[in-house]
Order: structure tokens, then C-alpha cells, then sequence
């Protein structure tokens, strides 16, 4: 989850993965249909999928059998969805393992999945989730509302999860079991939509047996148990993992076409992308410009894009010198060269970004521009600032840190990129941090600048945790460049708290303008996760929830392959 | 004999313990690893105050009952980092004996596993890279000795330098380049299928590694070779009338074995460490790439139990190497 | 490393450093000296970069992004548009003063280590010698791993890290080469006579042992500069925006770059090419004519 925001495209970043699970945020993709024709009443938008168009003739039966074979960029920590902080890698390993309480339709909207159905409690702020009767876990037990009570108090013992978590929440019986099958959750605020915090991680169950063997032998982090129509085989870390068809899955197995899924780490995905392209490799999930432009010149692939997959941005640490001054943030921000950004590391594969939503969405606000390439506004700013604080400053430059995470070397060039922007009116040292390290210190505000990747959530609402005051204090911080804004809070909560979309695009473009004029964040250009897949591969969109609604497509790099198959070869 | 072995397994153990010790103590200095095991909380810096009464503990996991530092105590206390840095080598030097080679920060998993997963990958590279270098080194020496002075030896000596001086990742970004990327001849990455498929797709990295080894060997070989070739046993031995290729293969190849043979040990030992460049371009999962990526995330246990290994390994090799020296001459025996 | 008597022509003669000159020198042939111009060459021009006409390196979108050689540019442009020909020779700087420093300590401490061990025998030779056994065991890319990931990457520190590595095999031809000169008559004539042991290893081991020593010195900056470049295919090279050649390979040597633009790694690996071609070729010049050979332990 944290993962979410490692620094930029990357090959083999592990943690990139947007707004993930703090308290279930997700990628937010698009509420839009970007199909070619369709015309956008500000609705929810399927990603872009740039596969040939479909046969006028009937589509091929499946056919039964078959491995897939799919590369990721990195290997995950672990799957156990209570333990480790999911990224990409670990949800294309766990969403066929572990079937979520809810899911994004494809027009962006939550329905149950394995959950039967969620309400909220008249005249509370708790919702009641109640769970379908009969699942059977890959163990053999069956799942009850004993596993999400259990799911929820151990995904509490992580600090980081908990912080997501906690701002919602009482202090005391935050859940209680109603029945066998139904829990309720005891929220602080009002909230229209609460199920979309159970979409991914957070609404990942595995059984409380597991939940407690795990916590004591934490190797079997690597061997969940689920209840999705795949089960796990085998695993070797930085290696391959095998999963096979579970037989007792509760759906019933009619329409698992595949007989197992295996996944490799090919940390480049560059050449992942190639190997996709000779058939080596079925599928690949990524967001390096680099291999995205391979997949997308190469025969016998085709892609699913998704644009609304997150931004790119530069964050600053608002309660730190010098960028705790607003003139510092925005010379930094005009200094800032966007254009360089998106004509040399983005390469064309997505467009530059002016705020959190791309302006497909109907969340997006128009009025809102980034600013950037304009060197001759931060001058002034630079002297003023330096002469109000001469100490942060050497020869009329303000001092500064940039830190990245590496060794990549596509963050080496978003680096020098900047820094060459920056050049004229900051001293920049460059600090190249490990992975780990990186987000470490971001998490506990030592640093000044960063790059990062976030947002993108299918939902705004899971976005709140990055953005509001509770989340500023203390010693680790979610909302990382620890901007308060007690207005801004009112306006989080309330869309929280109304199902009115209009009302709540208002609101939405407001938090937009606010964050634009706090100048904490500098967007570069909106991320794109690609799903490349070979010609073999079928039946990736359009699979269809319990009650027959059309799934979301590649939700940040996120895949459910539960209805997939391969052509025979 | 006898005393030549036990002298030789003295060294053996004396320089594993100051091998190790060195790597424990800069492991010790030089990192961190509270942060794999206590995650973000390992940067808090006030549990002395806490500790000392001087201010309140912090909750930064809500559902913990423990304080943050509470939690940080325990766990310094499970990884015994709360002891001086001499008793923890001890303890784990103990552990080695008894082939404990702990646990790996990271996966949680017995670093004896990892290390039984990926050493044999990368001892497969270096045998088929030796195997490719004695193979191209041993003939190409003997003839260039033997035809020295003339074209081929000319050729051979050009073709030699340039491969010694040409740096093995170059060689290997372009090889890979070249034979696996624009014309898919080999593969790109290891594949773990079948020892079929593991062999065919370590047939360009021990390439790589095989044809930079073979230059050294050959140009010692060759200088060794011209060496012998001067010696008085030969001069009879051409007077006999033996012909030439029984001379060279017969007779003047053994003792001039010797570079070669010195440089094969060390070069052995070197790769048992895993080529980690090699192994990084080619995506090789061995001891190589493992080693890396658990020095850079500070996990201690598998670094230091990877360099207890690959040290052994490395000894242990030139120990054999000097027990072939001396069959191979006995006038070196005496020392 | 090779066993071998060591022929007796040349070295009877090393009486006095003007036989010694005179005998290398007449024996050191053309290519000796084209590589030694090279050397020269790449030196010159690492050292007057700041003056040279040639473009920032560091100017992002100097010319059109991965444009060939011959375009706008003169050996063409990297992914960000910054010329590659400017970018060569500044990264000579780092490559070429890393491998020279790095050989520096090596040759210091290792000559120190090796010559004591070499002249003074018995204990103390023991203890070097296991010592430098000991370092020679670990293996070297993770003893340069674990310095240059866990201290910052500044030049001094890589450097450092480099010299260390060399330390061992430095010492060992160093004490191989001590001993044999022990032996000679003019070393025992002086010990006779009651010269102290520093004037004996100063004035008559010293000059003889610096010829194979120096050979190595050539053979051993270029060991450093390919060095370099692991590193910094690990990452771990000099940090920031500091350009060396090993930092200019690994950037040209994504998949997509070496599909489309591969002039960009192979600009930067020719040059390393060649220059640490042209060091070995020196260096193996000079130990061939002094006709010393490294002895086995």
C-alpha cells in the first residue's frame, strides 16, 4: 500500500501502486468510458483498450486448459493480505486467490462479490456487510463473519494500515459480529459508500486460522489461503509462483477455463515486454513508457491502457525548510520543467497532468493548471525567500534535497531532468535512496522533495486519506507533504458522506483548486498501466460479477483472471 | 602430507574467521537492520528518552497494546541486536558450526534455503563458463605456442588482449543485445523448466564469463608452454625424435600447467561468488543477484551467510588447487 | 601468478636504473607507444574538459533525444537529448581519476604490505601473507558492495573502495618480486656490510621492484575502471549527477535504447574499451621486457 508511491515510472519498481489500501482507497481509474465512441455524460469510463476491434462473427468457445504465464516487475513481500502491503505484483498474485467483499463494475461503481450485500445502519454511521453463506476456503473451512472480524483487528497490528485505517474508526468496537454472516462497521463520519474501502487489501479475507498461524510463522505469509477459484502451489520468492484451479471454488469451476496461473518477476520490463511479443510470456502488466512502446509496436500484442492509473508528481514536505514557505514551493514549481518530463521520460505514452483526475473523468476541474516552465516568475520569489532566510540559501540559490528511490535508471533521468530544470534558482543534491529507505522517509516526513506517483484511485473517496489533517500528524504521516486544511477536511468529508454525483463533483473540484493554490504538489503527467497479452490470451475484459455485472478492467495494473483462457497452440 | 593438509584446513578455518569478522563488524556499522524487521518504526530515535522516563512511549499501531518502543525493545531483543557487537559474532559463528546460517530479514526464510535455491545456479554458470574457457583456452594456447612468432599466433594474440580488456558487462549487454534481443537465437533469461532449458538458456552468460577467462588462460598458457618448450628435457626429447604434437601434448603441456592452473582456482573461487554483474544483465537468479538485493536491503543474515559460504568456497578450491600443484610437480612439493 | 623461473638475461643486468631504461627501452616497440599516446590522449582531455569546445554534458535537450551520430551531434544524443560526445569525455574524468587513485592506495598500501612481507620473512611475512590471503577470500564486488551502499558514493569513497580490492594482489607480486631481489648478491653484499634495513629496501629493492610493480599499476587502472563500471551497473556507482563511463553504459543499456539508439552505450564502451586495452597492452609492454614474472604465493 505504501508501495503505492514509489517515485515514477519504472522498471521494477515494486511499490507503485497508487493510493492502494489505505483504508481501502483504490485506483481510480476512471468513472468514464473511453471507448472510442461513446459520449461521456460524466459517467464512469472503461480504461482504453487498444486491442483490434471485435469479429463481427460470435466469439470462440473457451477452451479448457492451460497455464498462463504472467511477468510482473517485481516480486511482492509477501501475499498474505493481513500482513504485507500489497502492490501491484502481490494483487496480480492474490485477486486469483482471494475474491474481494466488493468490486468496481465497469462503470466504476462498487457492487457485492463475495459479500452478499452491504447497507448502511439507519441513523448510524455503520454499515452492516453480510456475507454469502457456503464459501468454502481452500482449506476447506467455511468463511464466516468470524475470518473479517479477524481479518480487520490484525490488519490494526500494522502500523502503517492501522494509520489508514484508524481516522475512520472509533477508539472502541469499531466492528461488532452481528450474526454468523453479517459484520458491522461502526464508522465515525457518515459515509454513502463504505464498501469501496473493501475492494482490494482490506477486503481480501483469508481465514482467522491462517490469520493466527501466520502472525506466529510469518514464512506462511508466502502461502495464503483463500477463497478464490485459484489456490496457491507453490512459491519461491524472486523466482515463480504457481497457483492451480481450485475445484471447491465457490462460483463452481464452469467458467475457470484456465488450470493454473504462474508468475515471474522480470524486474526488466523491457525485455518482459519482448518476451511477450516472442510468446515466451503470455502476459505482462507495467507502466514503463519504455515497455508499454514495445508492447505497443509489437505484433501479436495487444494492450489494455489505462490513463487514469494515477499521476505523476513531485511532492514537497510542507512542514520543513524551505518548502515550508510558499514562495519556495512555488518557485519550485515554475522552475519545475514539465514539458521536458512528459516529451522525454513519459515519451507520449500519457498526458501531462494538471491535477489528480485526468480530464476524462467528471471529477476533473477544468479550471485547474499546473503550472510549470516558467523560470522568469521564480526568480523574484527565489530572492525574496532567500533574503527573508539567508541561511537556506548559498550564493542567492535555495538549498534543497531531492530524493528518489533507485537504483533505476529511469529515476536517474527523472532526476536529472529536474534538477537541470531547477538548476538556475536551487542548489539541488540529489539523494538516491533504496526502495525501503525511500519510503520510509517519506512516511516519516524526512525529506524535501520527492518524486512519487499517486492517486488514481476507480473512486475519490479512497483518496481521502492522503489528503486530510488527520492524517498530518504524527510520527508516520499518510498525507505525506503534511498539508492541513480544515476546509478542505469539510469538503472530504461531505462527498464522503452524499451519493449526489453532482454534488459531489463540486466538491471534488473545489479540493482540486485548493490543492493547486497549496502548491505542495507539482503533477507532471498521469500514469498509464498497461496489461500487454499475447494473441493467445482471451477474455480479460468484459468477465462478469456473481449477478452478471461487467467487472472493471484493469484497475491500476490489477487483474482478475478468474474467467480468462488460453487458445490452444 | 599430513602436515601440508592440516596446515592448509588451519588456514582454511583462520581466514573464514576473520573473513566473517570483517563482515559482521561493516555490516553492523555501516547499516540498519531494525528496518526489515520493525519496518518505520526503526527510524524513531527517542526510545532512550522513553526508556529513561523522559517522555511518553508512542502508539502508532492502534490495535497494539505495546508502545512503539516497547515494540522496538522486543525486537532488538529477538535478533539479540541488544547485545555488543562481539558476543552477537560469537553466537553466530556458533550457530555456523552447527549449520545455522539464520534467518533472512526479508522472506523470514532459513538463509541455508535461499542459499541452497540459488547457489547451484550460479555454480552451474561457472562450470559451463570454465568449461567453455578451458575448452577454447587449452587448444588455442597450445597451438599458438606452438606456431608462435607466426600469423595465427599474431591473430590469436590480438583476439585474446581485445577479449581481456573488453569489460564482461559490456561484453554481456551487447552478447544479450545481439543474440537473444534482435535475433531471438538464445534465450534472454534463465528458465528454470527443465536442466534442458537451464543449460540452453546459460549458454550465452557462461559465454560471456567463458571467452574473457579463456584469453587469461591462454596467454598464460601459451607463455608457460614457450617457457617449457625451452627446457633441456624437450631438446632431448626432439632429439629421440618424438614428433612434435606427441612433445607438446605429452610432455610440455603438464608443467606448464601451473599459471593456468592458479589462475583456474582463483577465477573458480571468484565465481563462486556468482557473477553479480552477469547475473543482473541475464536475470539469473543465483547467489550473485540474491547477495545484491540482501545487501542492499540490509539483511544481514543472508549477506553474511552468503560471504561464509562463498569464502569457504573460495579456499576450499585453492586448497584442491595446491593438491594438484604437487601432483603435478613434485619439485614444488618441498615448500 | 605463474611459476616460473624468471629468464636470466635481462634481470642479471639491473645493477643501476640506466641499464634497466636502456634495456626496456630499446625493446618496447610501436604499439607501446601508441597505447601509452592513447592513455595520453584520453588524460589530456578528461583534465582540460572544463575548456574544451564541446557541450555541457549535463544540458538536458541539447539536441533532438537519441539522435544518431553524425546528426546535430557530433557522437550523437542520449534519451534526454544530452550529447554524448561531451558526456564521454567528462566521464573520463571519473573513470580514468577513479582507476588512478583507486591503483594509488592499492599500490601504496599493497606495495607497503608486500615488500615488509617480501624482505622481512618469517613472522611477519606470515601475518601479510595471511592477511592479504584473508582479503583476497572476500570475495571483492561485495566487499565494493557493501562499502559503496551503506557510505555515500562520493568519488573519494568509490575510489577508496577500488584501491581496497587491489590491496591483495598488489602486495602479492609485490613481496614475490621483494624476495627474489632479497636473494641477489648486491642486497646480501649490503646486508654484510650492516646497512640498515630501510637504507637496503630504499636504495636497492625499491627501484627494482616499482618497474613490475609500475606495470602493474597500468594493468591495474584498467582493472579499476571496468570496476567502476559494475558498480555501476549495480547502481552504485558515483552518485548524483556526476557522470562516469560506467554510469553512461548502464544508461545506454536499457533494451529499448540498445534497440533503437545503441550508440549510446557503445560510445562510452568503446572508449573503455580501448583505453583499458591500451593500459593492459602498456603494462604487459613493460612486464614482458623486464621479463620478471609474478610468482606463485
Amino acid at each position: 500500500m505504501i508501495a503505492a508511491a514509489c517515485g515514477g515510472d519504472d522498471d521494477g519498481d515494486a511499490g507503485t501502486d497508487a493510493g492502494t489500501d489505505a483504508g481501502g482507497s483504490d485506483s481510480s481509474a476512471a468513472d468514464d468510458s473511453a471507448d472510442a465512441d461513446d459520449d461521456n455524460e460524466g459517467e464512469a469510463v472503461a480504461p482504453t483498450i487498444t486491442e483490434p476491434e471485435a469479429e463481427e462473427e460470435a466469439p470462440p468457445d473457451p477452451v479448457v486448459g492451460g497455464v498462463l504465464r504472467v511477468a510482473m516487475e517485481a516480486d511482492g513481500d509477501g501475499i498474505n493480505p493481513v500482513a504485507n502491503n500489497f502492490a501491484v505484483s502481490a494483487y496480480l498474485m492474490g485477486f486469483p486467490m482471494f475474491d474481494p467483499l466488493f468490486a468496481y463494475d465497469a462503470e466504476g461503481n462498487w457492487f457485492p462479490y463475495l459479500a452478499e450485500s452491504a447497507s448502511p445502519v439507519e441513523g448510524t454511521n455503520s454499515w452492516q456487510v453480510t456475507l454469502r453463506q457456503g464459501v468454502t476456503y481452500h482449506d476447506g473451512s467455511e468463511m464466516t463473519a468470524d475470518d473479517m472480524i479477524a481479518a480487520f483487528e490484525a490488519q490494526l497490528d500494522d502500523p502503517i494500515i492501522s494509520l489508514a485505517v484508524a481516522p475512520s474508526f472509533p477508539a472502541t468496537n469499531r466492528v461488532e459480529k452481528i450474526d454468523d454472516y453479517t459484520v458491522q462497521y461502526n464508522l465515525l463520519r457518515p459515509s454513502a459508500h463504505y464498501p469501496v474501502n473493501l475492494t482490494s487489501q482490506l477486503g481480501m479475507i483469508p481465514p482467522a486460522s491462517y490469520i493466527a498461524a501466520a502472525a506466529e510463522d510469518p514464512t506462511m505469509d508466502q502461502m495464503p489461503v483463500g477463497q478464490g477459484p485459484f489456490k496457491i502451489v507453490s512459491r519461491t520468492q524472486d523466482d515463480k509462483t504457481v497457483l492451480e484451479r481450485f475445484d471447491g471454488y465457490w462460483q463452481g469451476t464452469d467458467d475457470i477455463y484456465l488450470d493454473g496461473i504462474e508468475f515471474s518477476p522480470i524486474t526488466d520490463t523491457a525485455i518482459a515486454a519482448e518476451r511477450v511479443a516472442a510468446g515466451d510470456i503470455d502476459l505482462l502488466v507495467t507502466s514503463s513508457p519504455d515497455a508499454i512502446l514495445t508492447l505497443r509496436d509489437a505484433a501479436g500484442v495487444n494492450t489494455i491502457e489505462n490513463l487514469y492509473s494515477g499521476e505523476n508528481d513531485i511532492m514537497m514536505n510542507t512542514r520543513a525548510a524551505p518548502f515550508d514557505d510558499i514562495r519556495a514551493r512555488q518557485a519550485l514549481t515554475y522552475a519545475a520543467d514539465r514539458d521536458s518530463y512528459a516529451a522525454l521520460i513519459t515519451q507520449g505514452t500519457s498526458p501531462m497532468a494538471d491535477s489528480m483526475f485526468h480530464p476524462d473523468l467528471v471529477w476533473n476541474n477544468p479550471d485547474v493548471v499546473q503550472e510549470g516552465n516558467m523560470p522568469e516568475l521564480a526568480g523574484p520569489l527565489v530572492e525574496s525567500y532567500c533574503a527573508d532566510m539567508p541561511e537556506n540559501c548559498t550564493d542567492g540559490k535555495i538549498n534543497m534535497e531531492l530524493q528518489y528511490s533507485g537504483p533505476s535508471v529511469t529515476q536517474t533521468r527523472i532526476a536529472d531532468v529536474l534538477t537541470a530544470g531547477w538548476e538556475p534558482f536551487f542548489n539541488v543534491t540529489e539523494q538516491e535512496l533504496l526502495q525501503d529507505a525511500h519510503i520510509l522517509e517519506v512516511a516519516v516526513g524526512q525529506f524535501q522533495v520527492v518524486t512519487w506517483r499517486q492517486f488514481g484511485a476507480v473512486e475519490p473517496d479512497n483518496e481521502v486519506v492522503w489528503l486530510e489533517c488527520a492524517t498530518a500528524e504524527g510520527f508516520i504521516t499518510l498525507n505525506w507533504v503534511r498539508w492541513c486544511s480544515p476546509e478542505r477536511d469539510e469538503l472530504l468529508y461531505a462527498q464522503r458522506a452524499t451519493d449526489d454525483l453532482d454534488a459531489r463533483v463540486e466538491m471534488w473540484r473545489e479540493i482540486q483548486a485548493e490543492m493547486n493554490e497549496s502548491y505542495a504538489y507539482i503533477f507532471t503527467t498521469h500514469a498509464n498501466w498497461t496489461v500487454g497479452y499475447g494473441d493467445q490470451v482471451n477474455n480479460l475484459c468484459g468477465q462478469t460479477g456473481p449477478g452478471g455485472e461487467t467487472m472493471f478492467c484493469n484497475n491500476q495494473g490489477r487483474m482478475f483472471f478468474h474467467n480468462a483462457w488460453l487458445s490452444e497452440s | 602430507m599430513a602436515r601440508f593438509i592440516a596446515r592448509r584446513v588451519v588456514q582454511l578455518i583462520l581466514v573464514l574467521l576473520s573473513v566473517t569478522f570483517v563482515a559482521f563488524g561493516a555490516l553492523n556499522f555501516l547499516g540498519d537492520p531494525l528496518v526489515n524487521i520493525v519496518g518505520p518504526l526503526a527510524a524513531i530515535d527517542y526510545c532512550d528518552e522513553v526508556e529513561a522516563g523522559l517522555r511518553e512511549d508512542s502508539y502508532t499501531s492502534i490495535n497494539n497494546a505495546k508502545g512503539d518502543c516497547e515494540i522496538i525493545g522486543e525486537a532488538k531483543a529477538d535478533f539479540g541486536l541488544d547485545k555488543p557487537v562481539v558476543q552477537r559474532y560469537l553466537t553466530w559463528m556458533g550457530n555456523i558450526i552447527t549449520g545455522d546460517l539464520g534467518t533472512s530479514f526479508q522472506t523470514q526464510l532459513p538463509v541455508s534455503e535461499i542459499i541452497a535455491q540459488k547457489l547451484p545456479k550460479s555454480l552451474m554458470l561457472m562450470v559451463m563458463a570454465q568449461i567453455i574457457a578451458l575448452g577454447v583456452a587449452i587448444p588455442v594456447g597450445v597451438y599458438s605456442a606452438y606456431r608462435a612468432g607466426r600469423a595465427v599466433d599474431r591473430a590469436t594474440s590480438v583476439a585474446s588482449f581485445g577479449l581481456l580488456s573488453i569489460p564482461n558487462f559490456a561484453l554481456g549487454v551487447i552478447v544479450l543485445q545481439f543474440f537473444a534481443l534482435q535475433n531471438q537465437w538464445l534465450p534472454a533469461s534463465f528458465d528454470d523448466t527443465s536442466i534442458g532449458t537451464r543449460i540452453h538458456s546459460l549458454i550465452l552468460p557462461a559465454s560471456v564469463l567463458g571467452f574473457g577467462i579463456a584469453a587469461t588462460y591462454q596467454r598464460l598458457l601459451r607463455t608457460d608452454l614457450l617457457t617449457t618448450l625451452q627446457e633441456d628435457f624437450v631438446h632431448m626429447a626432439r632429439a629421440k625424435g618424438m614428433t612434435d604434437r606427441h612433445i607438446m601434448t605429452r610432455h610440455a603441456l603438464r608443467p606448464s600447467l601451473f599459471s593456468l592452473i592458479t589462475v583456474f582456482g582463483v577465477s573458480t573461487g571468484a565465481l563462486i561468488g556468482g557473477s553479480l554483474v552477469i547475473e543482473n544483465i541475464f536475470s539469473i537468479p543465483g547467489i550473485g543477484s540474491e547477495i545484491v538485493t540482501a545487501v542492499i536491503r540490509d539483511d544481514f543474515p543472508m549477506v553474511l551467510g552468503s560471504v561464509v559460504v562463498i569464502a569457504t568456497g573460495f579456499v576450499v578450491i585453492n586448497f584442491f588447487v595446491d593438491l594438484l600443484y604437487t601432483w603435478l610437480d613434485p619439485r614444488v612439493r618441498a615448500s | 601468478m605463474t611459476t616460473s623461473v624468471p629468464s636470466t638475461t635481462v634481470v642479471d643486468d639491473i645493477a643501476d636504473d640506466e641499464t634497466v631504461d636502456n634495456a626496456v627501452k630499446k625493446r618496447l616497440g610501436f604499439g607501446f607507444w601508441v597505447a601509452i599516446s592513447w592513455i595520453g590522449l584520453v588524460s589530456l582531455a578528461a583534465l582540460l574538459a572544463p575548456w574544451l569546445p564541446i557541450a555541457d554534458p549535463n544540458e538536458i535537450a541539447n539536441g533532438a533525444p537519441r539522435d544518431g551520430i553524425l546528426g546535430d551531434n557530433f557522437m550523437g544524443t542520449d534519451a534526454l537529448g544530452r550529447d554524448v560526445f561531451a558526456r564521454t569525455i567528462w566521464g573520463a574524468r571519473i573513470s580514468l581519476g577513479v582507476g588512478f587513485l583507486g591503483i594509488l592506495l592499492g599500490i601504496v598500501v599493497g606495495g607497503a604490505l608486500g615488500i615488509a612481507a617480501g624482505y622481512f620473512k618469517g613472522l611477519v611475512d606470515q601475518v601479510i601473507s595471511f592477511v592479504v590471503f584473508s582479503l583476497l577470500s572476500f570475495p571483492s564486488l561485495v566487499l565494493a558492495l557493501l562499502i559503496t551502499a551503506s557510505l555515500s558514493r562520493s568519488f573519494l569513497t568509490v575510489a577508496m573502495t577500488l584501491g581496497i580490492v587491489g590491496i591483495a594482489p598488489i602486495s602479492r607480486l609485490a613481496r614475490a618480486t621483494t624476495i627474489q631481489f632479497a636473494e641477489r648478491e648486491f642486497v646480501q653484499a649490503a646486508r654484510v656490510i650492516g646497512a640498515k634495513s630501510r637504507r637496503i629496501i630504499v636504495k636497492e629493492l625499491l627501484p627494482n621492484v616499482l618497474i613490475p610493480m609500475g606495470a602493474l599499476t597500468l594493468l591495474g587502472m584498467g582493472i579499476s575502471i571496468v570496476a567502476e563500471g559494475s558498480l555501476a551497473f549495480l547502481g552504485l556507482s558515483v552518485e548524483g549527477e556526476a557522470i562516469s563511463w560506467g554510469k553512461s553504459i548502464v544508461d545506454g543499456s536499457q533494451t529499448r535504447d540498445l534497440n533503437q539508439n545503441s550508440h549510446v552505450a557503445f560510445v562510452p564502451i568503446f572508449a573503455m574499451f580501448l583505453t583499458v586495452m591500451a593500459l593492459n597492452f602498456a603494462g604487459d609492454r613493460i612486464r614482458e621486457y623486464t621479463d620478471v614474472k609474478e610468482t606463485a604465493f
